[in-house]
């Protein structure tokens, strides 16, 4: 059937109505119901599930998931029970924008991302959106740029830095030091601000090499590290699959406990990464803001987390699971679920108890300055002290 | 002696500004404008707004990959390094350098045009797309690693932020939906280019690189210089994209821009239909929004997603335009304006100009050991038909590859019009007025008869002979050859004679002032072959100078006025028809040697 | 130098997975032009079959290994009907987005089913590992150099010594021509696809007690394989073995001794200057068209 002959442009045009009538279709704008006493009250989650850093994303998750389950159990917050509303981030940066777009203003509070360049991504909508955002990054500067919602319970890598400085250092006398680090925004940042940090207590770097997310071979960074005249490594590696390669490559190529003193900062001693390096971690000191032998509360949680979830509880379900229960004692204590009276309570909390540690949150929101020395023994971390140390002004590095 | 100008002739496409705005066209345009007003006045949400600008960012990078996919045929997955160096050029240049939005987006496109012009340089000199899509993800993987570690520069895996919207003035973007509808507006325009430039001579030109790179260049298109060319625009517009990009996040960092973006942008290139422009915003729109649709599939989404993307591909392997198209075509028809009734073409005599037209002298082409052609001397005349003939593997066809410039020769000199030829490319020679026919047709199968003539007619030198443009010429070749009653067919369904006639029609629109057809009356039946005699009679009846490969000879006897015999790479005869047949060495060539038994 | 001896080991090593992978990949190009982006994925399937048959099923390394293998096989009779049959006279545009796509279902399928975490799995002499002088020789990637040489060998006597290798290499000749000549040229293809997702899936079996079982552990062997092929001259499997090898090398070295951050970029830009003045790489043919 021959009908009226249509220019090419039209038959565009045509095409370009019907995509447009399906796509408005789906995009129209979510409003809120009004919120009856007893609905639940929203967590937001954004977390990656799938991609590169989708390791972690499973175990904040579940560990989010098992605070809610501990809390509403207990009657919720309010008398309102709570949810966890998750989206996916895929470990991109466009994903992690569209996920707390998705999430839009409804829920009372949102936890993640953990990377800090996802951040650096996300931080402006946040602003503007005006609610509690509680991230994993412990890039420093993250917390210093104007916005009053970002809120950390993590120490930052200033701390991290200073505590690594004085286990090394100042406690064990080592004074020059390699460092591997993962070129991405953790790895770089953090290793920036360790060799700062180093050069104020008296060390000196001897070689500093940079390693690119997914490398299949550590050979070469470790015969450099070989032939550095340094006692100490210091290394700020983020994937567990590249933990476990480099751990297993180290201690195969002759680099042990007695001839190198090696601390890992706390991407390390994850639950996965601890799984992958087995026992090539035995003898190696970590810096974390959580281990499972330091308190009752740490305790506590990893039994939990592994009845439940059959999970092992690490640094990164810690900082899910307490970022919760923060967000809880703040709504309790502020006795209303907008996003500032949520916020102001937050900052208003003084020690309070948790998995990681006591947590106070400073005029910036940083909240934890909590660093324990771990020592892996038998392929887990082992508390050995917890780092005394002053409180930190901010400066910037790197 | 020229034609006087017909006076039937009606104005046709002259070119973009002589176009008149049809009726259709305004409805487009009215389309256009209606979409544009629903997307600034619709209350999208956030995640909506955000994703619909961050496919009008990939849509406008990947009208680059139109160019260089669909139109030249060509490969690159390091699109996105384009893309990147637009967006990063932007971000410091604005927030670290301090310049002017406009400056630092224009210093972006340019270094990202000269990013493309070294790589489309590269491109000539990797032989085969296999080969330069991996030149390309080296690139890509390069740029990666730069980006991500030169920190003094890029500011490293950190990123940059607070990247300002384009200052226009009077009005402002801040507002996200503001925002989109400009980029919107932009894809519009842009891909309205990108469309134009299609339908113009460099499109044309690229799709005959695309279909047939060695009839290209002989017909007389650099295909170097047009392949560079694509690989500049895909930079210019990858980096246009990648601003766009920065004023959606208003931050960047390297993870944006690796190999898997790249992968991304030729993914959706190729799903929507990589020769068109609205198929590539159709793949833009389907990459960016498939996986938020799939979401609550929950675990299984992403899997969903990449095995979507395979149903999607067997499905329709033209890309979702193709596609559609092929749905939509069963009910609407391709506009075929009606065509011009124009004289055929004719020959001017040429000015007083030396007697040869053509001189081979001590020419040699070999290869390794064998030797195609070895010491061949041949004149040919002005005005005349010189025929070249000999038995099969006597190096008639390498000679005129030779001549046509498609190998440089072993040792000896090819003359054309006193002047020498000898190592040109063969779009130089083309431009000095040779046309030629191939053994083996070769003709763009998947275009009309009219768009193969006017890829000929759009290399010629022909301004004084035919008014109303591209189109009239290459009516008035296929006039002078007898076809014009089907430009509007395929190529490709055309029965061989007539695929034959095309070839020529094209080789003569060009204008040439000489004519080489290489076995013409291969294939014909008599009809055929006797209308052929025709055309080339005709041909030299207007003092055009043709050198024919022919085994029929017949044929030659009819139109040749003189023949130069070859017997494995040598020329034993030369001379008129009639004397080169009673030589005993042409008779030993073609039949052998008689062994007389006592 | 011990070292020089040490990152030759490492070169070799990383540089035979690689080689292992690009066989495969070269065989289904030489057979379909087809660029196989999914190449080092099917790898990663390989090792997760080996999770499955040393955890669930308890079987011994070799034994694992090789249910595996058969594993892989079927899943490139699935992988070449599925993917490539359809679209097998689409000109190979298509087939390459088809591949993308088969990447992304693999490693999302993979996290859907076993979830994020990469896993461990012990190799085939446990950590056992011997010395070369001071040189450290871990004792999976030996295996991996052993086996590699073993079907290097197999291979070459396959495709020249027996009457099937014959036919398979006249499909990857002229396909037209081994359909005159009565070769059922779908069934030689369908046994490529097998046999390369096997090389593959062997690949990946032999590789992941070093690397792990993990979802992303194919992702960065795949654009090293393609190198591979490209540095050894498309078509040729001799070439992919060097193409592999040299690779590694440069890789190794050069991280050693110029940058380890750019470790990755020093094999592709040799990639790069190799195909600017050896475009056929170092074993293919110029091959010219009749004009």
């Amino acid at each position: 059937m021959k009908l009226y002959p249509i220019h090419g442009l039209g038959r565009m045009a045509i095409g370009l109505v019907g995509v447009g009538l399906l796509v408005s279709a789906c995009g129209t704008s979510s409003t809120g119901g009004a919120k009856s006493p007893k609905t639940p009250i929203e967590i937001g989650a954004v977390v990656g599930l799938t991609g590169t850093t989708s390791t972690n994303g499973e175990y904040e998750l579940d560990a989010m998931q098992l605070a809610v389950k501990q809390i509403n159990a207990k009657g919720g917050v309010l008398g309102r029970p709570l949810y966890v509303d998750s989206v996916d981030s895929r470990s991109t940066n466009e994903g992690v924008v569209a996920a707390i777009d998705q999430l839009g203003t409804s829920p009372v509070a949102l936890v993640g991302p953990d990377l800090s360049s996802e951040i650096g991504a996300v931080e402006s909508t946040i602003k503007s959106e005006g609610m509690p955002d509680f991230i994993g990054g412990t890039l420093p500067s993250l917390t210093h740029e104007g916005n009053p919602w970002m809120l950390r319970n993590r120490p930052t890598d200033q701390y991290f830095a200073a505590a690594l400085a004085q286990l090394g250092v100042v406690k064990d006398g080592v004074k020059s030091w390699d460092v591997v680090h993962t070129t991405d925004s953790y790895g770089t940042s953090a290793a920036a601000y360790f060799e700062a940090q180093l050069k104020t207590d008296g060390g000196t770097l001897a070689d500093d090499i940079g390693v690119t997310s997914g490398t299949s071979d550590f050979t070469s960074a470790i015969s450099e590290i070989k032939s550095s005249s340094a006692k100490g490594l210091v290394t700020f590696i983020t994937l567990a699959t590249d933990n476990g390669v480099f751990a297993t490559q180290l201690r195969q190529l002759g680099v042990t406990s007695s001839s190198m003193l090696w601390i890992a900062a706390q991407p390390t001693i994850s639950a996965p990464s601890l799984q992958l390096a087995g026992s090539n971690l035995n003898g190696v000191y970590s810096v974390s803001d959580y281990v499972a032998t330091a308190t009752p509360e740490a305790t506590t949680f990893a039994a939990d987390l592994e009845t439940t979830y059959s999970l092992t509880a690490d640094v990164n379900a810690a900082f899910a699971y307490d970022a919760v229960e923060i967000i809880a004692a703040a709504i309790t204590k502020a006795g209303s679920t907008s996003h500032s009276a949520v916020r102001n309570a937050v900052l208003a909390l003084k020690n309070f108890s948790d998995a990681q540690g006591p947590v106070n949150f400073n005029q910036y929101g940083d909240g934890d300055s909590t660093v324990y020395i771990v020592e892996i023994e038998n392929g887990a971390p082992v508390y050995q002290t917890t780092v005394a140390l002053p409180v930190i002004p901010y400066i910037a590095v790197g | 002696m020229t034609i006087a100008a017909p006076t039937t002739i009606r104005p046709l496409q002259r070119g973009f500004r002589g176009r008149r705005v049809t009726g259709r066209g305004a409805l487009v345009v009215l389309v256009v404008v209606v979409l544009l007003l629903v997307t600034a006045l619709y209350p999208f949400n956030d995640l909506y707004t955000l994703l619909l600008t961050q496919a009008a960012s990939f849509a406008v990078a990947a009208l680059g990959l139109v160019i260089l996919i669909g139109y030249s045929g060509q490969i690159s997955l390091a699109q996105a390094v384009f893309f990147g160096i637009g967006a990063y050029a932007l971000a410091i240049g604005v927030t670290t350098v301090h310049l002017e939005f406009w400056v630092a987006a224009v210093a972006g496109i340019a270094l990202a045009a000269l990013l493309g012009l070294l790589l489309g340089l590269v491109s000539l000199k990797v032989s085969g797309l296999h080969y330069l899509a991996l030149v390309t993800i080296g690139v890509q993987t390069i740029f990666e690693l730069w980006l991500l570690n030169q920190v003094n520069v890029t500011q490293g895996p950190q990123g940059i932020v607070n990247i300002p919207r384009a200052p226009l003035p009077g009005l402002s973007l801040d507002g996200d939906q503001a925002y989109l509808v400009f980029c919107l507006c932009l894809l519009c325009v842009l891909g309205s280019l990108v469309w134009w430039i299609g339908r113009m001579r460099i499109g044309r030109a690229m799709r005959a690189v695309r279909e047939n790179p060695l009839a290209a260049e002989v017909i007389g298109i650099p295909t170097y210089r047009v392949k560079v060319e694509a690989f500049v625009l895909s930079a210019v517009f990858g980096a246009v994209g990648g601003i766009l990009y920065t004023g959606a996040y208003a931050f960047i960092s390297p993870d944006d821009f690796d190999l898997n973006h790249s992968i991304i942008f030729l993914l959706l290139t190729v799903l929507g239909g990589s020769g068109s422009v609205f198929g590539v915003t159709l793949g833009a729109v389907l990459v960016v929004f498939l996986p938020e649709w799939l979401e609550f599939l929950q675990n299984t989404y992403m899997a969903v997603y990449g095995l979507a993307l395979i149903l999607l591909m067997i499905a329709m392997p033209t890309g979702i335009w193709g596609g559609l198209r092929l749905i939509v075509g069963h009910w609407i028809k391709p506009a075929r304006p009606p065509l011009p009734a124009v004289p055929p073409l004719t020959f001017r005599a040429p000015a007083s100009k030396s007697e040869v037209m053509l001189a081979v002298r001590s020419l040699s082409m070999y290869f390794g050991g064998v030797k195609a052609v070895d010491g061949v001397d041949m004149e040919v005349r002005r005005g005349q038909v010189h025929a070249l003939v000999g038995p099969n593997g006597s190096g008639k066809t390498t000679l005129l590859n030779v001549i046509t410039g498609i190998y440089e020769p072993t040792a000896g000199d090819v003359l054309l019009d006193d002047r020498s030829i000898t190592g040109l490319r063969p779009h130089v020679i083309a431009s000095r007025g040779v046309s030629r026919t191939f053994q083996l047709i070769r003709l763009l199968r998947s275009e009309s008869v009219l768009e193969n003539v006017m890829v000929g007619a759009q290399v010629g030198r022909w301004a004084e002979q035919a008014h109303g443009g591209l189109t009239a010429q290459a009516m008035a070749a296929l006039e002078l050859v007898g076809l014009s009653s089907i430009a509007y067919e395929d190529a490709k369904n055309l029965p061989y004679g007539h695929q034959r006639l095309v070839e020529i029609a094209r080789a003569l629109a060009s204008m040439p002032s000489l004519l080489l057809l290489d076995e013409p009356a291969a294939g014909l039946n008599d009809a055929e072959k006797q209308h052929l005699v025709e055309l080339i009679a005709r041909l030299r009846s207007e003092s055009l100078t043709v050198v024919l490969i022919e085994h029929d000879m017949e044929i030659v006897r009819s139109v040749s006025d003189a023949v130069t015999v070859l017997n494995f790479g040598k020329a034993i005869a030369e001379g008129t028809c009639e004397s080169i047949l009673r030589e005993r060495a042409v008779q030993e060539a073609y039949m052998g040697v008689v062994d007389v038994v006592a | 130098m011990s070292e020089v001896g040490q990152l030759l080991v490492a070169g070799i090593a990383i540089g035979s997975v690689y080689a292992l992978v690009a066989l495969g990949f070269v065989l289904i190009y030489r057979a379909t032009n087809v660029v196989n982006f999914a190449q080092g994925d099917l790898a990663m399937l390989g090792a997760y079959a080996l999770l499955v048959t040393l955890t669930v099923f308890h079987l011994p390394f070799w034994l694992a290994g090789l249910v595996s293998l058969g594993v892989m096989a079927v899943v490139g009779i699935l992988f070449g009907l599925g993917l490539y049959y359809p679209l097998r006279n689409r000109g190979f545009m298509p087939i390459i987005v088809a591949t993308i796509g088969a990447s992304v279902l693999f490693e999302n399928g993979i996290v859907a089913g076993f979830g994020a975490s990469p896993h461990v799995v012990t190799g085939m002499f446990g950590t056992g590992s011997f010395h070369i002088g001071s040189v450290f020789v871990n004792d999976q990637y030996a295996l991996l150099v052993g086996i590699l040489v073993v079907v290097t060998a197999f291979q070459f006597w396959f495709f020249e010594g027996t009457l099937l290798g014959k036919k398979m290499q006249a499909v990857s000749q002229d396909k037209q021509m081994a359909l005159l000549l009565g070769i059922p040229v779908g069934l030689m293809i369908v046994i490529t696809f097998s046999y390369s997702t096997a090389l593959a899936g062997l690949a990946g079996v032999l590789v992941s007690p070093v690397l792990f079982v993990s979802a992303g552990l194919g992702s960065g062997i795949t654009m090293n394989a393609f190198a591979a092929t490209v540095i050894g001259g498309f078509g040729d499997v001799t070439g992919a073995i060097v193409g592999g090898l040299v690779l590694g090398l440069v890789d190794t070295f050069g991280g050693a001794y110029i940058s380890f951050t750019y470790e990755q970029g020093f094999g592709m830009a040799v990639v790069i200057l190799f195909l600017l003045f050896r475009p056929q790489g170092l074993f293919g043919e110029r091959v010219a068209e009749k004009a």
